[in-house]
Protein backbone atom coordinates (compact mmCIF):
# COMPACT_ATOMS: atom_id res chain seq x y z
CA UNK A 1 0.00 0.00 0.00
CA UNK A 2 2.75 2.77 1.00
CA UNK A 3 4.75 1.78 -1.92
CA UNK A 4 1.47 2.10 -4.57
CA UNK A 5 1.04 5.45 -2.62
CA UNK A 6 4.45 6.64 -3.26
CA UNK A 7 4.81 5.58 -7.00
CA UNK A 8 0.75 7.49 -7.59
CA UNK A 9 2.68 10.46 -5.44
CA UNK A 10 5.50 10.58 -7.82
CA UNK A 11 2.80 10.86 -10.88
CA UNK A 12 1.04 13.35 -9.95
CA UNK A 13 4.25 15.29 -9.28
CA UNK A 14 5.67 14.71 -12.51
CA UNK A 15 1.99 15.24 -14.06
CA UNK A 16 1.46 18.66 -12.55
CA UNK A 17 2.77 20.90 -15.00
CA UNK A 18 4.05 24.30 -13.55
CA UNK A 19 4.76 27.31 -15.40
CA UNK A 20 8.30 28.71 -15.06
CA UNK A 21 8.29 32.34 -14.49
CA UNK A 22 11.18 34.72 -14.08
CA UNK A 23 9.93 37.90 -11.99
CA UNK A 24 12.42 40.60 -13.03
CA UNK A 25 12.57 43.21 -9.58
CA UNK A 26 14.02 46.59 -9.40
CA UNK A 27 16.75 47.11 -7.21
CA UNK A 28 14.77 48.35 -3.80
CA UNK A 29 14.32 47.27 -0.67
CA UNK A 30 15.61 43.30 -1.65
CA UNK A 31 14.82 41.97 1.58
CA UNK A 32 11.14 42.47 1.25
CA UNK A 33 11.07 39.98 -2.11
CA UNK A 34 10.80 36.91 -0.95
CA UNK A 35 7.83 38.09 2.22
CA UNK A 36 6.18 40.17 -0.76
CA UNK A 37 6.06 37.31 -3.33
CA UNK A 38 4.63 35.06 -0.37
CA UNK A 39 1.74 37.15 0.72
CA UNK A 40 0.55 37.37 -3.27
CA UNK A 41 1.20 33.89 -3.99
CA UNK A 42 -1.64 33.13 -1.22
CA UNK A 43 -3.35 36.13 -1.90
CA UNK A 44 -4.08 34.63 -5.98
CA UNK A 45 -4.99 31.38 -4.38
CA UNK A 46 -1.52 29.75 -5.44
CA UNK A 47 0.20 29.08 -1.99
CA UNK A 48 2.06 26.34 -3.41
CA UNK A 49 4.66 28.16 -5.52
CA UNK A 50 9.15 26.68 -5.78
CA UNK A 51 11.67 29.37 -5.68
CA UNK A 52 14.26 27.78 -7.92
CA UNK A 53 17.91 28.01 -6.06
CA UNK A 54 19.65 26.27 -9.28
CA UNK A 55 18.93 29.16 -11.56
CA UNK A 56 20.92 31.58 -8.95
CA UNK A 57 24.68 32.57 -8.70
CA UNK A 58 27.24 32.72 -5.48
CA UNK A 59 27.82 35.86 -6.35
CA UNK A 60 24.41 36.97 -7.68
CA UNK A 61 22.61 37.81 -3.72
CA UNK A 62 21.58 41.09 -5.06
CA UNK A 63 20.05 39.66 -8.54
CA UNK A 64 17.31 41.86 -9.95
CA UNK A 65 16.00 38.02 -11.17
CA UNK A 66 13.96 34.82 -9.66
CA UNK A 67 13.05 32.11 -11.29
CA UNK A 68 10.06 30.92 -10.01
CA UNK A 69 7.71 27.54 -10.52
CA UNK A 70 3.66 28.96 -10.26
CA UNK A 71 0.53 26.71 -10.82
CA UNK A 72 -0.04 28.85 -14.01
CA UNK A 73 0.28 31.33 -16.08
CA UNK A 74 -2.50 33.37 -14.67
CA UNK A 75 -1.05 32.98 -11.47
CA UNK A 76 1.78 34.27 -12.49
CA UNK A 77 0.00 37.52 -13.98
CA UNK A 78 -2.22 38.03 -10.80
CA UNK A 79 1.25 37.94 -8.72
CA UNK A 80 2.84 40.28 -10.92
CA UNK A 81 -0.12 43.06 -11.36
CA UNK A 82 -0.25 43.25 -7.61
CA UNK A 83 3.90 43.51 -6.67
CA UNK A 84 5.68 46.84 -6.29
CA UNK A 85 8.61 45.02 -5.86
CA UNK A 86 9.02 43.74 -9.36
CA UNK A 87 9.29 45.39 -12.49
CA UNK A 88 7.48 42.17 -15.25
CA UNK A 89 6.91 38.42 -15.29
CA UNK A 90 8.64 36.47 -17.87
CA UNK A 91 7.10 33.07 -19.64
CA UNK A 92 11.06 31.79 -19.47
CA UNK A 93 11.69 29.77 -22.26
CA UNK A 94 15.61 29.33 -21.64
CA UNK A 95 18.38 30.11 -19.24
CA UNK A 96 22.07 29.33 -19.91
CA UNK A 97 25.66 30.27 -18.16
CA UNK A 98 26.32 31.76 -21.57
CA UNK A 99 25.38 32.01 -24.77
CA UNK A 100 25.79 28.72 -26.23
CA UNK A 101 23.60 26.82 -23.04
CA UNK A 102 20.93 29.26 -23.67
CA UNK A 103 20.86 28.26 -27.18
CA UNK A 104 20.77 24.62 -26.35
CA UNK A 105 18.57 24.92 -23.31
CA UNK A 106 16.01 27.32 -25.96
CA UNK A 107 16.21 24.93 -28.60
CA UNK A 108 15.65 21.98 -26.50
CA UNK A 109 12.66 23.19 -24.64
CA UNK A 110 10.61 24.20 -27.87
CA UNK A 111 7.13 23.02 -28.22
CA UNK A 112 4.02 23.33 -29.69
CA UNK A 113 2.99 25.90 -26.63
CA UNK A 114 5.76 28.42 -27.64
CA UNK A 115 6.03 28.15 -31.40
CA UNK A 116 2.19 29.64 -31.65
CA UNK A 117 3.33 32.64 -30.20
CA UNK A 118 6.06 32.74 -33.17
CA UNK A 119 3.79 32.41 -35.60
CA UNK A 120 3.31 34.61 -39.23
CA UNK A 121 0.57 36.35 -37.43
CA UNK A 122 2.38 37.52 -34.42
CA UNK A 123 3.93 40.85 -34.24
CA UNK A 124 6.77 41.13 -32.11
CA UNK A 125 9.59 42.71 -30.50
CA UNK A 126 12.94 41.55 -28.53
CA UNK A 127 14.62 43.47 -25.66
CA UNK A 128 17.67 43.31 -24.56
CA UNK A 129 18.38 44.12 -21.13
CA UNK A 130 21.77 44.03 -19.31
CA UNK A 131 22.06 43.90 -15.24
CA UNK A 132 25.38 45.56 -13.83
CA UNK A 133 27.01 46.44 -17.09
CA UNK A 134 26.18 48.89 -20.51
CA UNK A 135 25.51 46.91 -23.80
CA UNK A 136 26.26 48.84 -26.30
CA UNK A 137 24.45 49.01 -29.50
CA UNK A 138 26.42 47.05 -31.43
CA UNK A 139 26.25 44.27 -29.19
CA UNK A 140 22.85 44.54 -28.60
CA UNK A 141 22.18 43.94 -32.59
CA UNK A 142 24.51 41.30 -32.47
CA UNK A 143 23.26 39.33 -29.62
CA UNK A 144 19.50 39.50 -31.90
CA UNK A 145 21.54 38.34 -34.92
CA UNK A 146 22.31 35.02 -32.90
CA UNK A 147 18.57 34.52 -31.20
CA UNK A 148 17.91 34.25 -35.53
CA UNK A 149 17.69 30.31 -34.49
CA UNK A 150 14.41 31.21 -33.25
CA UNK A 151 11.70 30.12 -35.50
CA UNK A 152 9.80 33.47 -35.24
CA UNK A 153 7.77 33.92 -38.60
CA UNK A 154 6.00 36.88 -37.65
CA UNK A 155 6.93 40.66 -38.67
CA UNK A 156 8.80 43.08 -35.68
CA UNK A 157 6.92 45.42 -34.75
CA UNK A 158 8.53 47.89 -31.61
CA UNK A 159 5.27 50.13 -31.79
CA UNK A 160 3.00 47.94 -30.68
CA UNK A 161 4.00 44.22 -30.72
CA UNK A 162 1.67 41.39 -29.79
CA UNK A 163 4.27 40.08 -27.73
CA UNK A 164 7.66 40.89 -26.40
CA UNK A 165 10.09 38.91 -25.54
CA UNK A 166 13.44 39.51 -23.62
CA UNK A 167 17.06 38.50 -23.42
CA UNK A 168 18.15 39.20 -19.79
CA UNK A 169 22.28 39.03 -19.28
CA UNK A 170 23.06 39.21 -15.84
CA UNK A 171 26.58 40.19 -14.51
CA UNK A 172 26.92 39.87 -11.10
CA UNK A 173 26.36 42.33 -8.17
CA UNK A 174 30.10 43.14 -7.93
CA UNK A 175 31.12 46.62 -8.79
CA UNK A 176 33.74 45.33 -11.16
CA UNK A 177 31.62 42.90 -13.72
CA UNK A 178 33.55 40.00 -15.77
CA UNK A 179 34.01 40.00 -19.39
CA UNK A 180 30.71 37.43 -19.72
CA UNK A 181 27.94 37.58 -18.28
CA UNK A 182 26.78 34.91 -15.21
CA UNK A 183 23.89 33.68 -16.60
CA UNK A 184 21.16 34.13 -19.82
CA UNK A 185 17.47 33.83 -19.68
CA UNK A 186 15.13 34.54 -22.84
CA UNK A 187 11.47 34.42 -22.09
CA UNK A 188 8.40 36.05 -23.67
CA UNK A 189 7.03 39.29 -21.04
CA UNK A 190 3.29 38.34 -19.99
CA UNK A 191 2.93 41.30 -17.53
CA UNK A 192 3.70 44.22 -15.86
CA UNK A 193 3.72 45.06 -12.22
CA UNK A 194 2.27 48.19 -10.52
CA UNK A 195 4.99 49.91 -9.68
CA UNK A 196 3.78 53.01 -12.59
CA UNK A 197 0.53 52.99 -10.45
CA UNK A 198 2.72 53.71 -7.44
CA UNK A 199 3.82 56.58 -8.94
CA UNK A 200 0.48 57.92 -9.96
CA UNK A 201 -0.16 57.92 -6.27
CA UNK A 202 3.27 59.48 -5.20
CA UNK A 203 3.24 61.84 -1.48
CA UNK A 204 4.85 64.28 -4.14
CA UNK A 205 1.46 65.00 -6.12
CA UNK A 206 -0.66 64.59 -2.81
CA UNK A 207 -2.68 67.14 -1.11
CA UNK A 208 -3.05 66.19 2.27
CA UNK A 209 0.26 65.47 3.21
CA UNK A 210 2.08 65.25 7.08
CA UNK A 211 5.27 65.63 7.78
CA UNK A 212 5.47 61.43 8.66
CA UNK A 213 3.54 60.85 5.35
CA UNK A 214 5.01 57.52 4.52
CA UNK A 215 6.92 56.40 1.23
CA UNK A 216 4.27 55.11 -1.36
CA UNK A 217 5.72 52.04 -2.43
CA UNK A 218 6.08 50.86 1.28
CA UNK A 219 2.77 52.11 1.96
CA UNK A 220 1.54 49.83 -0.73
CA UNK A 221 4.05 46.67 0.14
CA UNK A 222 2.46 46.79 3.35
CA UNK A 223 -1.34 46.30 1.53
CA UNK A 224 0.20 43.78 -0.28
CA UNK A 225 1.98 42.02 3.35
CA UNK A 226 -1.88 42.53 4.57
CA UNK A 227 -2.99 40.69 1.32
CA UNK A 228 -5.74 43.18 1.10
CA UNK A 229 -8.19 41.94 -1.41
CA UNK A 230 -11.56 43.79 -2.83
CA UNK A 231 -14.13 43.78 -0.27
CA UNK A 232 -11.96 43.86 2.75
CA UNK A 233 -12.57 46.32 5.85
CA UNK A 234 -8.65 47.55 6.76
CA UNK A 235 -8.19 49.95 9.65
CA UNK A 236 -5.35 52.06 10.76
CA UNK A 237 -5.09 53.40 14.54
CA UNK A 238 -2.38 55.56 13.93
CA UNK A 239 -3.72 56.43 10.77
CA UNK A 240 -2.21 60.57 10.24
CA UNK A 241 -2.86 61.38 7.03
CA UNK A 242 -3.53 58.00 5.98
CA UNK A 243 -0.64 56.95 3.37
CA UNK A 244 -1.25 53.18 4.66
CA UNK A 245 -5.38 53.15 4.48
CA UNK A 246 -5.02 55.02 0.59
CA UNK A 247 -3.13 52.00 -0.60
CA UNK A 248 -5.35 49.61 1.07
CA UNK A 249 -8.20 51.65 -0.14
CA UNK A 250 -6.09 50.90 -4.01
CA UNK A 251 -6.34 47.41 -3.22
CA UNK A 252 -9.61 46.65 -2.97
CA UNK A 253 -10.21 47.44 0.95
CA UNK A 254 -12.92 49.64 2.38
CA UNK A 255 -11.01 51.88 5.18
CA UNK A 256 -11.30 53.40 8.65
CA UNK A 257 -9.14 54.56 11.28
CA UNK A 258 -8.09 56.86 14.00
CA UNK A 259 -5.75 59.26 14.98
CA UNK A 260 -5.60 61.15 18.62
CA UNK A 261 -4.29 64.17 16.34
CA UNK A 262 -7.74 66.02 15.54
CA UNK A 263 -5.84 68.74 14.00
CA UNK A 264 -4.42 65.83 10.87
CA UNK A 265 -7.52 64.28 11.22
CA UNK A 266 -10.08 67.15 10.38
CA UNK A 267 -6.84 68.79 8.09
CA UNK A 268 -6.64 71.41 10.77
CA UNK A 269 -3.86 73.50 10.99
CA UNK A 270 -0.59 74.20 9.62
CA UNK A 271 0.46 72.57 6.44
CA UNK A 272 3.52 70.47 5.81
CA UNK A 273 4.08 71.78 2.44
CA UNK A 274 6.99 73.74 2.31
CA UNK A 275 5.28 75.54 -1.15
CA UNK A 276 1.83 76.75 -1.34
CA UNK A 277 -0.81 77.59 1.36
CA UNK A 278 0.78 77.56 5.11
CA UNK A 279 -2.54 76.61 6.45
CA UNK A 280 -4.28 72.91 5.60
CA UNK A 281 -7.88 73.54 3.79
CA UNK A 282 -11.07 72.44 4.23
CA UNK A 283 -9.86 69.74 1.67
CA UNK A 284 -7.41 68.59 3.80
CA UNK A 285 -8.77 65.25 5.15
CA UNK A 286 -8.36 61.37 3.98
CA UNK A 287 -12.01 61.35 2.03
CA UNK A 288 -10.94 64.18 -0.48
CA UNK A 289 -7.88 62.79 -0.94
CA UNK A 290 -9.37 59.16 -1.80
CA UNK A 291 -11.55 61.14 -3.95
CA UNK A 292 -8.83 63.12 -6.15
CA UNK A 293 -7.80 58.82 -7.03
CA UNK A 294 -11.58 58.13 -7.35
CA UNK A 295 -11.62 55.87 -4.35
CA UNK A 296 -13.93 58.00 -2.22
CA UNK A 297 -16.55 55.12 -2.34
CA UNK A 298 -13.62 53.26 -0.09
CA UNK A 299 -13.92 55.67 2.68
CA UNK A 300 -16.25 54.34 6.12
CA UNK A 301 -15.06 56.77 7.82
CA UNK A 302 -12.48 58.26 10.02
CA UNK A 303 -12.55 59.01 13.92
CA UNK A 304 -10.31 60.77 16.54
CA UNK A 305 -9.23 58.28 19.07
CA UNK A 306 -6.28 57.13 21.72
CA UNK A 307 -5.27 54.01 20.95
CA UNK A 308 -4.12 53.72 24.22
CA UNK A 309 -8.13 53.73 24.45
CA UNK A 310 -9.40 52.05 21.65
CA UNK A 311 -13.00 53.06 20.89
CA UNK A 312 -13.34 50.10 18.63
CA UNK A 313 -16.15 47.25 20.68
CA UNK A 314 -14.11 44.34 21.22
CA UNK A 315 -15.31 42.06 19.00
CA UNK A 316 -14.05 40.92 15.34
CA UNK A 317 -13.99 43.66 13.15
CA UNK A 318 -11.05 43.91 10.12
CA UNK A 319 -9.68 42.24 7.63
CA UNK A 320 -6.69 44.01 8.24
CA UNK A 321 -4.77 46.63 10.77
CA UNK A 322 -2.02 48.01 8.93
CA UNK A 323 -0.29 51.04 10.46
CA UNK A 324 3.11 52.80 11.08
CA UNK A 325 2.97 53.75 15.31
CA UNK A 326 4.87 56.70 16.01
CA UNK A 327 7.88 56.01 17.67
CA UNK A 328 9.09 59.62 18.45
CA UNK A 329 11.59 60.57 15.89
CA UNK A 330 9.33 62.91 13.97
CA UNK A 331 6.41 62.83 15.67
CA UNK A 332 6.16 62.47 19.44
CA UNK A 333 3.84 59.86 21.01
CA UNK A 334 1.29 60.98 23.06
CA UNK A 335 -1.41 59.52 24.84
CA UNK A 336 -4.42 60.88 26.78
CA UNK A 337 -2.96 60.91 30.51
CA UNK A 338 -1.93 63.57 33.39
CA UNK A 339 0.89 63.29 35.50
CA UNK A 340 -0.95 64.31 38.22
CA UNK A 341 -2.36 61.41 40.73
CA UNK A 342 -5.85 62.40 40.79
CA UNK A 343 -6.83 64.96 37.79
CA UNK A 344 -9.44 66.99 38.52
CA UNK A 345 -12.55 66.53 36.32
CA UNK A 346 -13.08 69.88 33.57
CA UNK A 347 -15.67 72.04 34.15
CA UNK A 348 -18.85 71.89 32.95
CA UNK A 349 -18.35 75.02 30.94
CA UNK A 350 -15.11 74.27 29.91
CA UNK A 351 -15.83 70.59 27.96
CA UNK A 352 -16.47 71.16 24.72
CA UNK A 353 -13.42 73.16 24.85
CA UNK A 354 -11.04 71.53 26.84
CA UNK A 355 -7.99 69.76 24.93
CA UNK A 356 -7.46 67.06 27.42
CA UNK A 357 -3.46 66.66 28.24
CA UNK A 358 -1.33 64.21 27.34
CA UNK A 359 1.62 62.09 28.99
CA UNK A 360 4.54 60.23 27.01
CA UNK A 361 3.34 56.75 25.31
CA UNK A 362 5.71 54.56 25.75
CA UNK A 363 7.03 52.57 22.45
CA UNK A 364 6.53 49.25 24.70
CA UNK A 365 3.13 49.73 25.30
CA UNK A 366 2.23 51.19 22.42
CA UNK A 367 3.20 47.70 21.09
CA UNK A 368 0.78 46.09 23.59
CA UNK A 369 -1.97 48.11 22.54
CA UNK A 370 -1.23 47.41 19.53
CA UNK A 371 -0.86 43.86 19.57
CA UNK A 372 -4.02 43.81 22.28
CA UNK A 373 -6.00 45.78 19.72
CA UNK A 374 -5.18 43.37 16.47
CA UNK A 375 -5.85 40.29 18.98
CA UNK A 376 -9.66 41.27 19.50
CA UNK A 377 -10.24 43.46 16.03
CA UNK A 378 -9.18 41.10 13.35
CA UNK A 379 -11.34 37.98 12.25
CA UNK A 380 -9.54 34.77 11.90
CA UNK A 381 -6.60 35.08 9.35
CA UNK A 382 -6.82 38.43 9.01
CA UNK A 383 -3.33 40.43 9.23
CA UNK A 384 -1.51 43.15 11.39
CA UNK A 385 1.31 44.67 9.58
CA UNK A 386 3.24 47.29 11.23
CA UNK A 387 6.84 48.96 11.26
CA UNK A 388 8.74 48.31 14.31
CA UNK A 389 11.87 50.53 15.15
CA UNK A 390 14.91 49.34 16.62
CA UNK A 391 18.88 49.96 17.25
CA UNK A 392 20.54 47.39 15.14
CA UNK A 393 23.00 46.80 17.78
CA UNK A 394 19.83 45.62 20.22
CA UNK A 395 17.76 43.85 18.09
CA UNK A 396 17.17 39.96 18.53
CA UNK A 397 14.50 38.38 17.50
CA UNK A 398 13.64 37.83 21.10
CA UNK A 399 12.60 41.45 21.39
CA UNK A 400 9.58 40.56 18.77
CA UNK A 401 6.47 41.40 20.02
CA UNK A 402 4.59 37.92 20.35
CA UNK A 403 1.27 37.56 21.08
CA UNK A 404 -0.36 33.84 21.78
CA UNK A 405 -3.31 34.13 19.23
CA UNK A 406 -1.03 36.20 16.70
CA UNK A 407 1.62 34.13 14.23
CA UNK A 408 4.17 35.73 13.30
CA UNK A 409 4.80 35.29 8.99
CA UNK A 410 7.15 38.11 7.52
CA UNK A 411 10.04 40.29 9.15
CA UNK A 412 12.19 42.51 6.87
CA UNK A 413 14.63 45.06 7.98
CA UNK A 414 14.71 48.57 6.45
CA UNK A 415 18.38 50.05 7.37
CA UNK A 416 17.61 53.58 8.30
CA UNK A 417 21.29 54.66 9.05
CA UNK A 418 24.02 52.33 10.40
CA UNK A 419 22.65 52.42 13.98
CA UNK A 420 19.04 52.15 13.24
CA UNK A 421 16.61 50.51 11.48
CA UNK A 422 13.16 49.69 11.30
CA UNK A 423 11.49 46.12 10.81
CA UNK A 424 8.21 45.15 8.61
CA UNK A 425 6.48 42.60 11.00
CA UNK A 426 3.06 40.99 9.48
CA UNK A 427 1.58 38.77 11.81
CA UNK A 428 -2.29 36.02 11.19
CA UNK A 429 -4.31 35.78 13.52
CA UNK A 430 -4.57 32.19 14.24
CA UNK A 431 -7.54 32.22 16.68
CA UNK A 432 -9.19 33.82 19.99
CA UNK A 433 -7.41 34.26 23.33
CA UNK A 434 -7.59 36.17 26.17
CA UNK A 435 -4.20 35.72 26.84
CA UNK A 436 -2.18 39.47 27.18
CA UNK A 437 0.15 40.40 24.59
CA UNK A 438 4.09 40.27 25.92
CA UNK A 439 6.60 42.60 25.15
CA UNK A 440 9.85 41.00 26.20
CA UNK A 441 12.49 43.43 27.15
CA UNK A 442 10.24 46.01 27.13
CA UNK A 443 13.54 48.55 28.21
CA UNK A 444 15.22 47.91 24.71
CA UNK A 445 12.03 49.56 22.89
CA UNK A 446 11.56 52.11 25.99
CA UNK A 447 14.85 53.22 25.13
CA UNK A 448 14.93 53.46 21.66
CA UNK A 449 14.09 57.16 21.23
CA UNK A 450 16.98 58.07 23.39
CA UNK A 451 19.73 55.85 22.29
CA UNK A 452 18.67 56.94 18.66
CA UNK A 453 19.51 60.60 19.52
CA UNK A 454 22.64 59.93 21.48
CA UNK A 455 24.18 57.75 18.73
CA UNK A 456 22.98 60.38 15.74
CA UNK A 457 24.77 62.98 18.31
CA UNK A 458 27.88 60.91 17.74
CA UNK A 459 27.57 60.38 14.12
CA UNK B 1 -19.70 58.99 10.90
CA UNK B 2 -21.42 56.45 9.17
CA UNK B 3 -23.71 53.54 10.81
CA UNK B 4 -21.23 50.97 9.66
CA UNK B 5 -18.41 53.01 11.87
CA UNK B 6 -21.23 53.86 14.63
CA UNK B 7 -21.68 49.95 15.29
CA UNK B 8 -17.97 49.50 15.63
CA UNK B 9 -17.32 52.13 18.28
CA UNK B 10 -18.06 51.71 22.20
CA UNK B 11 -17.93 54.51 25.07
CA UNK B 12 -14.23 53.71 27.42
CA UNK B 13 -14.65 56.17 29.81
CA UNK B 14 -13.52 54.78 32.94
CA UNK B 15 -15.54 52.72 35.50
CA UNK B 16 -18.09 52.10 32.17
CA UNK B 17 -18.91 48.29 32.55
CA UNK B 18 -20.93 48.78 29.20
CA UNK B 19 -20.37 51.77 27.00
CA UNK B 20 -22.48 50.34 24.04
CA UNK B 21 -23.82 51.32 21.53
CA UNK B 22 -23.65 54.63 21.65
CA UNK B 23 -26.83 56.84 21.02
CA UNK B 24 -26.52 58.93 18.30
CA UNK B 25 -27.64 62.41 18.77
CA UNK B 26 -27.50 64.27 15.23
CA UNK B 27 -28.23 67.80 14.76
CA UNK B 28 -27.00 67.41 10.80
CA UNK B 29 -27.83 64.12 8.71
CA UNK B 30 -26.65 63.97 5.09
CA UNK B 31 -26.94 61.02 2.31
CA UNK B 32 -24.67 60.64 -0.47
CA UNK B 33 -24.65 57.71 -2.83
CA UNK B 34 -21.81 55.42 -2.38
CA UNK B 35 -21.61 52.35 -5.21
CA UNK B 36 -23.24 49.38 -3.88
CA UNK B 37 -20.71 46.82 -3.37
CA UNK B 38 -23.07 43.78 -2.16
CA UNK B 39 -19.67 41.31 -1.57
CA UNK B 40 -18.90 43.63 1.40
CA UNK B 41 -21.49 44.47 2.48
CA UNK B 42 -22.97 40.58 2.67
CA UNK B 43 -19.08 40.13 4.83
CA UNK B 44 -19.59 43.05 7.09
CA UNK B 45 -23.52 41.55 7.85
CA UNK B 46 -21.75 39.09 10.67
CA UNK B 47 -19.92 41.63 12.35
CA UNK B 48 -22.44 44.19 12.86
CA UNK B 49 -24.98 44.40 15.55
CA UNK B 50 -28.28 44.00 13.35
CA UNK B 51 -30.59 45.61 16.11
CA UNK B 52 -28.15 48.60 16.97
CA UNK B 53 -28.25 49.37 13.02
CA UNK B 54 -31.52 49.61 13.08
CA UNK B 55 -32.10 51.60 16.16
CA UNK B 56 -29.47 53.83 15.05
CA UNK B 57 -30.90 54.31 11.35
CA UNK B 58 -34.39 54.91 13.09
CA UNK B 59 -33.02 57.40 15.14
CA UNK B 60 -31.79 59.48 12.64
CA UNK B 61 -34.64 58.95 10.03
CA UNK B 62 -33.78 55.90 8.00
CA UNK B 63 -36.62 53.55 8.08
CA UNK B 64 -37.63 50.58 6.26
CA UNK B 65 -34.67 48.08 7.85
CA UNK B 66 -35.88 44.81 8.80
CA UNK B 67 -36.18 43.47 12.40
CA UNK B 68 -33.69 40.52 11.65
CA UNK B 69 -30.78 39.99 9.39
CA UNK B 70 -32.15 38.07 6.26
CA UNK B 71 -31.23 34.37 6.55
CA UNK B 72 -30.30 34.31 2.83
CA UNK B 73 -28.40 37.37 3.18
CA UNK B 74 -25.61 36.95 1.18
CA UNK B 75 -27.90 36.05 -1.56
CA UNK B 76 -31.06 38.85 -1.17
CA UNK B 77 -29.93 41.68 -2.79
CA UNK B 78 -33.00 43.63 -1.61
CA UNK B 79 -31.60 43.26 1.90
CA UNK B 80 -28.35 44.05 1.39
CA UNK B 81 -29.55 47.21 -0.63
CA UNK B 82 -31.21 48.26 2.33
CA UNK B 83 -27.96 47.43 4.27
CA UNK B 84 -25.94 48.91 2.08
CA UNK B 85 -27.63 52.59 2.34
CA UNK B 86 -28.18 52.49 6.18
CA UNK B 87 -24.47 51.66 6.65
CA UNK B 88 -22.84 54.26 3.92
CA UNK B 89 -24.78 56.64 2.46
CA UNK B 90 -26.27 58.02 5.64
CA UNK B 91 -23.84 60.06 7.79
CA UNK B 92 -23.84 62.13 10.36
CA UNK B 93 -22.48 65.42 9.91
CA UNK B 94 -23.12 66.83 13.63
CA UNK B 95 -23.88 66.13 16.44
CA UNK B 96 -23.01 64.08 19.35
CA UNK B 97 -23.06 60.18 20.56
CA UNK B 98 -23.95 59.54 23.94
CA UNK B 99 -22.34 56.78 26.54
CA UNK B 100 -25.42 54.76 27.24
CA UNK B 101 -24.04 54.26 30.40
CA UNK B 102 -22.29 57.46 31.75
CA UNK B 103 -24.24 59.83 29.87
CA UNK B 104 -20.63 61.14 28.63
CA UNK B 105 -21.41 63.27 25.20
CA UNK B 106 -18.47 62.59 22.31
CA UNK B 107 -18.62 65.15 19.87
CA UNK B 108 -19.24 64.47 15.89
CA UNK B 109 -17.53 67.62 13.82
CA UNK B 110 -17.58 67.36 9.93
CA UNK B 111 -18.77 64.08 9.92
CA UNK B 112 -16.11 62.77 12.77
CA UNK B 113 -16.48 61.36 16.07
CA UNK B 114 -14.25 62.46 18.98
CA UNK B 115 -13.86 59.54 20.85
CA UNK B 116 -10.93 61.50 23.19
CA UNK B 117 -11.64 61.23 26.89
CA UNK B 118 -10.35 63.64 28.88
CA UNK B 119 -7.47 62.74 31.22
CA UNK B 120 -9.53 62.05 34.66
CA UNK B 121 -11.76 59.87 32.67
CA UNK B 122 -8.81 57.20 31.31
Amino acid sequence: GLLLENILRRIRVCTVEMFRCLFHYAQQHVEFRIPELKALAELVGCPDIQILQEYDHASCNLSPFLVVDLPSESSARDVVRRSVLMKSAIDLWGFGRDFASLTDSLVKNLDDRKASYMSETVKFRIDIETFNRKCSQEDCHDLIEHLSFLPFKGKVNLQKPDHTFCLLQDYGSCPEPPAKPYRLFFGREISNSQRHVVDHFSVKKRHYIGNTSMDTTLSFLMANQAKIQTGDLACDPFAGTGSTLIACAHSGAYITGADIDRKIIHGWGKSSRAKGPKKRGPDDNLYNCLQQYGLGDKYAGMVVADAAQPAWVRRPLFDAIVTDPPYGIRESSRKIGSRKNEPKPVPEEQKAEHIPAVIRYRLSDVLTDLLEFASSSLRIGGRLVYWLPVSRANYHTSIIPTHPCLRLIANSEQIINSHTSRRLLTMEKTGESKTQASVSQPEIHDTFRANYFKEKRSL
Amino acid sequence: MRLLIHNMLTSVVKGVKKGYPLTIKATKVETKEVEFNGEFIARMIPRMEWAVVKKAAESIGVSGLPDDVASDYESNEDFLKLAHHALLEVEVIEGALQCPESGREFPINNGIPNMLLNEDEV
